[in-house]
């Protein structure tokens, strides 16, 4: 017995009080507020490859989505770019990728060892240290007990709580575990795409040519279409809803740097759904 | 409740069941359930983007211009970027086996030598795919809450329609600058520039709507202002979803009055005096 005189022991949740209520009313109990946190090594963008495809050292060959763009002018001068690339960074997704799922992992494993079936409420917490040249990943959220239930061989994750997870579950969605991709791609431009990104040829030869910077715009496209089939193939077969992408661009390694992230909620249909009617349009007699 | 919730922890322990397609969407879970009940179902997040070129010197003014005049370049830039967005995201959206993409979300970004215009969304189809796919699938950066509102008032949204436009403002004479120091007058000729910037983007995007064969725009999103790197430049863009009516006449909709018993009657500091 706790010095309070409860018969059990405290618990804590990261859970407003609204999320706490709708937890409680559909049957969850909170076990614990769990976190799992990593913090990895961000040290390197560029292209440690060489384009003949042949290692060299700690360069590595590319890997994943590669692109050159050659040079329309021929020899200019041996400073003029024979050719540019766009170059999928797998050593930075890696390195997020660790730092994601031991965050994962440490958060599940937590909850596990409080005997819960599933964390719902999951924050995300993403940051860069430049000062230390780190990244880091830290996960938190409150590890719960479906009452009556058998405990699933790994606990469910969602970023979801109250209202909103109830919802889901009574669409007929159960909700599996977050999910989250990252694609990095770096740009180093061809003399077109340099020309067009300074706005200029230089020393006075002349503008840019207008229209699309096809190099940028081709990575940007690659880079969301690779982190959404990432992603999906998570999936096997489940849905991911809520989803949310992010872009970051910016210049590193004498180009730009393309990373995006889509994270968002897989769940799996675990009952048929009856179409809801449209729902009536009203107009409430309230100022706010 | 609780025994929905035992059997979505009870499904864990089951595969998905198979040949289930993996859906992705970037629809809340009340989106998801309003689409269903307007016989839609989501398919796949659709992604578009556009990076155009802006050549250096484009936002510059000539010495002793004293009229608003058009940026062409930086113009041009913006409408092909939206256009080749909306493409890109089109045929994304076509290869996903969407009739259209609801709630995109546009994002505009204005360098001194770049645009760019990027679009995300959640493609989707009727419930089981349709009869027949359409032509050229719909681009609306409506809600779905607006989306299915539409669609029961008998309109359907046809395209993202945009329109824009960059004046440079001219400079003032010395004698009118002198004159307006320390005064807070207006500045007619920034008015100028951001009228002549608001006239000419609307038009285009009025124009680009009826190219699509609108009827109209809704629903009309707008970003202006002088640009930060090159502050004596005006930006007006404008873009919104052109609609039109399939239904034989607008379907009035009549909402009912509904007066809520439970009022706001929170703490207020100003209770406290």
């Amino acid at each position: 017995m706790t010095e309070s005189g409860a018969t059990e022991p405290a618990w804590s949740s990261g859970l407003s009080t609204n999320d706490f209520a709708a937890c409680l009313s559909s049957g969850l109990r909170p076990l614990g507020f769990v976190q799992g946190c990593s913090v990895v090594a961000w040290l390197f963008y560029g292209a440690p490859f060489s384009t003949s495809g042949i290692g060299f050292g700690s360069y590595q060959q590319p890997s994943g989505y590669f692109e050159q763009f050659n040079c329309p002018h021929g020899f200019v001068s041996t400073e003029h770019r024979i050719a540019g690339y766009n170059y999928q960074q797998t050593w930075v997704e890696d390195a997020w990728n660790a730092a994601f799922f031991s965050a994962l992992k440490r958060l599940t494993d937590e909850a596990r060892r409080l005997g819960a079936h599933g964390v719902i409420g999951i924050v995300e917490r993403a940051e860069h240290h430049g000062d230390i040249s780190a990244f880091e990943l830290s996960l938190s959220g409150t590890a719960v007990l479906v009452e009556g239930a058998d405990a699933p061989d790994s606990p469910f994750t969602t970023f979801l709580a109250g209202q909103k997870l109830n919802k889901l579950v009574e669409a007929g969605f159960a909700p599996v575990s977050i999910a989250q991709s990252f694609v990095s791609i770096g740009v180093y431009g061809s003399c077109i795409t340099e020309y067009q990104l300074r706005g200029g040829i230089g020393w006075g030869f002349g503008m840019a040519p207008t229209g699309e910077v096809d190099q940028v715009a081709r990575a940007h496209t690659a880079a969301r279409m690779i982190a959404r089939e990432s992603i999906r193939k998570q999936l096997a077969g489940d849905v991911l809803h809520a989803a949310s992408l992010s872009a970051r661009d910016h210049e590193s390694q004498g180009g730009p740097q393309i990373e995006i992230s889509i994270r968002g909620n897989r769940v799996r249909r675990f009952k048929d759904f009856e179409q809801l009617p449209l729902p009536r349009p009203v107009v409430r007699l309230v100022d706010r | 409740m609780n025994d929905d919730m035992r059997a979505a922890v009870a499904a864990l322990h089951l595969p998905p069941k198979a040949g289930s397609p993996s859906i992705t969407s970037d629809l809340t879970i009340d989106e998801s359930l309003l689409l269903h009940g307007a016989g839609f179902e989501p398919t796949d997040l659709v992604t578009g983007i556009s990076v155009q070129a802006i050549p250096y010197g484009s936002f510059m003014i000539p010495y002793g211009q004293n009229e608003p005049a058009e940026v062409t370049y930086a113009t041009q830039a913006v409408t092909d970027a939206f256009r080749s967005a909306a493409g890109r995201l089109r045929n994304v959206c076509g290869q996903a086996g969407g009739f259209g993409a609801v709630g995109v979300e546009v994002e505009v970004e204005i360098g001194a030598q770049t645009a760019k215009v990027a679009f995300t969304g959640t493609a989707v189809r009727p419930i089981g795919g349709g009869a027949k796919e359409p032509v050229r699938p719909f681009v609306t950066d409506l809600s779905t809450k607006d989306f299915v509102l539409l669609l029961r008032a008998g309109w359907e949204p046809v395209d993202l329609a945009s329109g824009a436009s960059f004046v440079a403002a001219p400079y003032r004479g010395l004698r009118q600058s002198i004159a307006q120091t320390t005064q807070n007058v207006e500045l007619p000729n920034l008015t100028q520039a951001l009228q002549d910037a608001r006239e000419k983007a609307m038009e285009r995007m009025q124009r680009d709507a009826l190219g699509s064969s609108a009827q109209g725009i809704v629903d009309v999103s707008i970003i202006d202002g002088p640009l930060g790197h090159a502050h004596h430049v005006f930006a007006f863009i404008c873009y919104g979803t052109a609609v039109r009516l399939v239904a034989d006449q607008h379907q009035r909709i009549e909402p009912e009055l509904v007066l809520p018993l439970d009022d706001y009657s929170g703490f207020e500091a100003s209770s406290l005096r």
